[in-house]
């Protein structure tokens, strides 16, 4: 076992991460009530939905980067032992 | 007891509809929409304000027990005379007006100077004579629907009354009742759309029969059952429902169609126990009525069926076709999830079937109460109070309340000549003999 450190760096990238998977979901939510003519009001109505979508949105982005970075790694190691 | 006074106005736009259900129109329209409520008026109220009127009972069955238990919460009436030729209702109704006088010859009755006006609830085939009677007596009179047995029967009533000058009430209660008068002033106003269909049933499993204490009361009880004394189904229940069809309508059907049979009570009774009929309207509207008493799943319904939705008025709910639609967002991802997922592209809508679709709708008055038809003699806030303590203020005043008995008088002739579909196994048209003018009639 050891200690999981998450850096200042890593809260702040999380954060830019979570804040442009809310961009996204809003801005899918202002498009959904033009394209289906409801009332403006969603934008608030909404919000719950909004920000459950949100957390969906985060989530996916989590386990794309894990996935990219577990691909990264395997690769690197790889590489590095052909080196060898 | 809710007063027909105090219902405060509705926007009929649609969703201000729904968010002020539970109100009706200001007075003044009220009154102009529906004018036999004139004697509910309060001025009209203040008119009789501690006078009563001196009301003789004849028949004093089921219903007209039922009327008395209202009666002895009105204020301004004295029930003075109790009528009946079965000595033992007689005296059960004696013993609820004990100081009333009584007695079984109605002509005796009708003799009597002190009393003003008699409440008819006597069985079916007595009610033109005794209506008859009585108004040529100088009585006002209340008389349970149906009008009268026959066609001729009805005319003569109507013509009485109208020769009379006097008051004259027809047991159509649902013309009082105020989901009745909240989802009519909603359908005329087309919040519904168009009008373009109206379907009408009451079902309900049990044999009709009352029980006899000797073979020689049988007609006299189960009048209901023989065709010499009652129409069936037609003018005991049929003729309610027809009467509120019209009245969404603003029509009197002129076809008529119908069948109907003895399927499951094969007892000595006459009358059908199931008919299934077709009233047409000038418009091309079909008003279909359905009733039996062989099996209860369904209960009893006025549903009337428009552009834009539809109204139960037993149920006291109104439903839109077309649901709030979903929020856009939801839309948005329905889309793509059907993008993703669907693999076979529907070929629209008219490929997909039009099921029945689960609609809990609105309700029309969440005050008003809905009957489960399982009582012929009446429930509790349907309407018969009201119509009831209407009456009592016309007697007091000698003024009618405009529209009721002609809309009585169709609804019993409509259930006549349905009755006369089935018997002869035809289309029938609206005879222009029995037309009076009234509606699309004039």
């Amino acid at each position: 076992m050891k200690d999981i450190l998450f850096t200042v760096k890593r809260q702040q990238v999380e954060l830019f991460y979570l804040l442009v998977s809310f961009l996204v979901v809003c801005l899918a939510n202002v498009y959904a009530i033009i394209q289906f003519s409801t009332p403006w009001s969603e934008l608030w109505t909404q919000m719950v939905r909004v920000l459950i979508l949100t957390a969906l949105v985060y989530g996916a982005t989590v386990i794309i980067r894990f996935v990219i970075y577990i691909t990264q790694h395997y690769i690197l190691k790889n590489i590095q032992a052909k080196k060898r | 007891m809710k007063s027909l006074t105090n219902i405060n106005p509705i926007d009929t736009g649609r969703r201000d509809f729904i968010k002020h259900a539970g109100t009706l129109g200001t007075a003044g329209v009220l009154f102009s929409t529906f004018p036999w409520l004139q004697s509910c008026k309060e001025e009209e109220k203040m008119k009789v304000d501690k006078q009563k009127v001196k009301l003789a009972i004849i028949g004093t069955g089921s219903r007209g027990q039922y009327h008395m238990n209202n009666l002895l919460k009105m204020d301004h009436v004295e029930v003075v005379a109790l009528c009946d030729n079965y000595a033992p209702n007689l005296s059960i109704a004696s013993a609820i007006f004990p100081h009333a006088r009584t007695f079984d010859d109605y002509h005796k009755l009708l003799e009597c100077k002190d009393i003003q006006a008699v409440l008819i609830a006597a069985p079916l085939f007595a009610h033109a004579p005794l209506t008859i009677d009585a108004l040529a007596a100088g009585k006002h009179v209340f008389c349970e629907k149906s009008m009268a047995l026959t066609l001729d029967d009805c005319l003569a009533m109507y013509r009485a009354y109208k020769n009379s000058g006097k008051v004259l009430y027809i047991g159509q209660q649902r013309l009082f009742d105020t989901k009745y008068l909240k989802a009519m002033e909603m359908i005329h106003k087309g919040v519904l759309g168009d009008v373009c269909g109206v379907r009408s049933y009451w079902f309900r499993n049990n044999d009709w029969k009352r029980p006899v204490t000797s073979p020689d009361l049988e007609k006299q009880i189960n009048w209901r059952l023989y065709k010499e004394l009652s129409g069936g189904l037609m003018t005991e229940l049929a003729t309610h429902q027809l009467q509120v069809g019209n009245w969404a309508m603003q029509m009197i059907p002129d076809k008529i169609m119908g069948t109907g049979s003895i399927v499951h009570w094969k007892d000595e009774r006459e009358v059908y126990d199931n008919v299934s009929l077709i009233y047409s309207y000038a418009n091309g509207v079909t008003m279909n009525y359905e009733s039996l008493i062989s099996n209860k799943f369904n209960g009893l319904e006025e549903q009337i069926l428009g552009t834009k939705g539809t109204v139960e008025l037993e149920k006291g709910r109104y439903y839109f076709d077309e649901a709030e639609p979903a929020p856009g967002i939801m839309q948005l991802i329905n889309q793509i999830e059907h993008k993703v997922l669907d693999d076979v592209a529907f070929a629209g809508p008219s490929w997909v079937p039009e099921t029945a679709n689960v609609n809990k709708g609105f309700l029309i008055d969440e005050n008003a109460s809905t009957t489960s038809g399982s009582s012929s003699v009446g429930a509790v806030g349907d309407g018969s109070f009201e119509l009831l303590e209407a009456f009592c203020t016309s007697a007091i005043t000698g003024e009618n309340a405009p529209n009721l008995v002609e809309e009585a008088y169709y609804s019993s002739v409509l259930a006549l000549l349905g009755l006369q579909a089935i018997e002869e196994q035809r289309v029938i048209t609206f005879p222009d003999a029995y037309k009076i003018p009234y509606l699309n009639f004039m």
